[in-house]
């Protein structure tokens, strides 16, 4: 079992690699539903409840169904495909960022010293994850990659609590589950007003915005 | 006994690896659709060039000339160190996997340097491509080397992979898959293979490795291309050391073990050759540094498992 455990491990932090690097909106939201569905199996592994079978199941149906069907819909209808090219998201400057948070998680879980011999390598692939979520936020423009960045900061704190609770991971994550299922409702429906008011959806654009007042200020001074 | 193995081994790798190649041709056209050429026309062709005259230009010095000879010589010196069929190789000494690294340098250094001395510019684009494209390839190499030595707790090339058993593999396979994908990208770079180099590109200018023996004839380019096959024969039969576990089986087990393994590299590559398209020039140091990242993660995963 652990074997197949350090498998999905290696998968979630390669997935990881992909998500940061990436530039396909579409790519982003597909890859960022297999980590949900990847993590979501991870208890199953350690001990397996009959009671959590039916949270599984709801965990990959949002993480793998519902949420990138919501996020591809809004990005085929306001046609989104690719971020827009900034320094930031270049090939080596994202490897750059990977290879430190990898280093910066396993230091993290190495001084952290959680016990335990199976969830050893758990804790620094959920600080990957959580870091890698922190980072897309931060370097990519578009709003759909922001709202992606927050789920796979989400399975980052899953896999977390995975290693850390795994007696009772599933009150934990069932108040993160709600959270984050109506945060995504929320970033839903402000990237459909965003959209409809705007017609486009580059968080970048709205640093005019703040211009645009000053000018009208100064000029009813 | 250990003579006659050394002897089948000398037999074995001057004869099996330009055949090596014939196989990847082979399933090279099988996936085209083509009957394709014989799987023994490199010999053919080794032979036609070995009969041939050599022409050398006036601006070429000494090391132009002898390069050829001394790079066949030192692979095939390499291919003699590296354990096969469960048997060591003609010598094994703690670290000797370093000396074989740097015999690979070495190597590399030679055909830069011969490259240069032609004094084509032509032939200077694809030295300074290989010097660039080596760096994460024997990165990757090294690491991969040392994850697994950090696996099975020794330090020469025949202790380890005699080491490498099935209960071995068994609680480390996550980390040995790891090292094989890094492994195989450094086969496929170093033989200047698909992904990174098509051999079959002759005077493009996006080539790498055939653009470095452009200005060989003669016996010097056949001994240059048998060098290249020789090099891809090292490093497939690294891979096949690994896949096989091999520790107490008899001597004709391990033998056939390990042809039918290499056989099956030569189709996996010949598979690869014909289902992925050539990446283009400026994004095969990304992928070689995919393949960097890959072989460090089985490094610190080894490492941190204790």
């Amino acid at each position: 079992m652990n074997v197949i455990l350090e498998f999905l491990i290696i998968s979630i932090i390669f997935l990881n690699y992909y998500l940061l690097s990436t530039t396909s909106v579409r790519n982003l939201i597909k890859y960022a539903a297999y980590q949900g569905v990847i993590a979501a199996l991870m208890p199953s592994f350690f001990e397996f409840h009959p009671s959590a079978l039916g949270f599984m199941i709801a965990l990959i149906s949002l993480k793998g169904f519902v949420f990138p069907w919501l996020l591809i819909k809004l990005s085929e209808k306001y046609n989104i495909k690719y971020e827009s090219k900034s320094k930031l998201l270049t090939p080596l400057f994202t490897s750059f960022l990977f290879i430190s948070v990898f280093f910066l998680s396993f230091y993290l879980s190495y001084k952290l010293n959680f016990g335990s011999n199976n969830f050893h390598l758990l804790i620094p692939g959920s600080f990957i994850t959580i870091f890698t979520g922190i980072l897309i936020i931060i370097i990519k423009t578009k709003t759909l990659s922001q709202i992606v960045g927050y789920i796979v900061l989400e399975n980052g704190i899953y896999c977390f609590g995975v290693s850390a609770f795994v007696k009772e991971p599933f009150t934990v994550e069932a108040a993160i589950l709600l959270d984050i299922f109506v945060a995504l409702f929320v970033m839903g429906m402000a990237v459909f007003h965003i959209g409809k008011e705007f017609n486009q959806l580059e968080v970048d654009s709205m640093n005019e915005l703040k211009d645009t007042i000053e000018i009208i200020e100064s000029k009813e001074e | 006994m250990e003579n006659i193995i050394i002897f089948l081994k000398i037999i074995i790798i001057l004869f099996l690896a330009p055949l090596f190649l014939g196989i990847i041709n082979k399933v090279k056209a099988f996936f085209g659709g083509r009957e394709g050429q014989s799987v023994f026309q490199m010999y053919y062709d080794l032979f036609k060039l070995f009969n041939k005259g050599i022409v050398y230009s006036k601006t070429t010095t000494l090391i132009f000339r002898y390069s050829p000879v001394i790079i066949f010589s030192l692979i095939f010196f390499a291919n003699l160190m590296m354990p096969s069929f469960g048997m060591k190789g003609l010598f094994s000494f703690d670290g000797d996997f370093i000396f074989i690294i740097y015999l690979l340098g070495l190597i590399r250094f030679l055909i830069i340097l011969s490259a240069m001395d032609c004094g084509s510019s032509f032939e200077g684009m694809g030295a300074s491509r290989e010097a660039w494209f080596s760096v994460f390839g024997e990165l990757s190499f090294f690491i991969s080397i040392i994850v697994l030595s950090s696996i099975t707790g020794e330090t020469s090339l025949y202790s380890m992979f005699s080491k490498l058993n099935l209960s071995l593999w068994s609680t480390n396979s996550a980390v040995l898959a790891l090292i094989l994908i890094s492994l195989f990208f450094v086969l496929l770079v170093e033989s200047s293979r698909v992904p990174f180099d098509d051999p079959n590109t002759h005077l493009e200018l996006t080539m790498i490795h055939e653009v470095m023996i452009l200005d060989n004839s003669g016996v010097d380019f056949g001994f240059m291309i048998y060098a290249s096959s020789l090099k891809m024969w090292f490093f497939a039969s690294f891979i096949a050391n690994i896949l096989l576990p091999s520790s107490n089986y008899s001597f004709l087990y391990g033998f056939f073990a390990y042809l039918i393994s290499m056989f099956f590299i030569a189709v996996i590559i010949g598979i690869i050759e014909s289902t992925i398209a050539r990446v283009r020039l400026l994004k095969v140091p990304q992928l070689l540094l995919g393949s960097f990242s890959i072989s460090l993660v089985a490094l610190v995963f080894q490492v941190f498992r204790g």
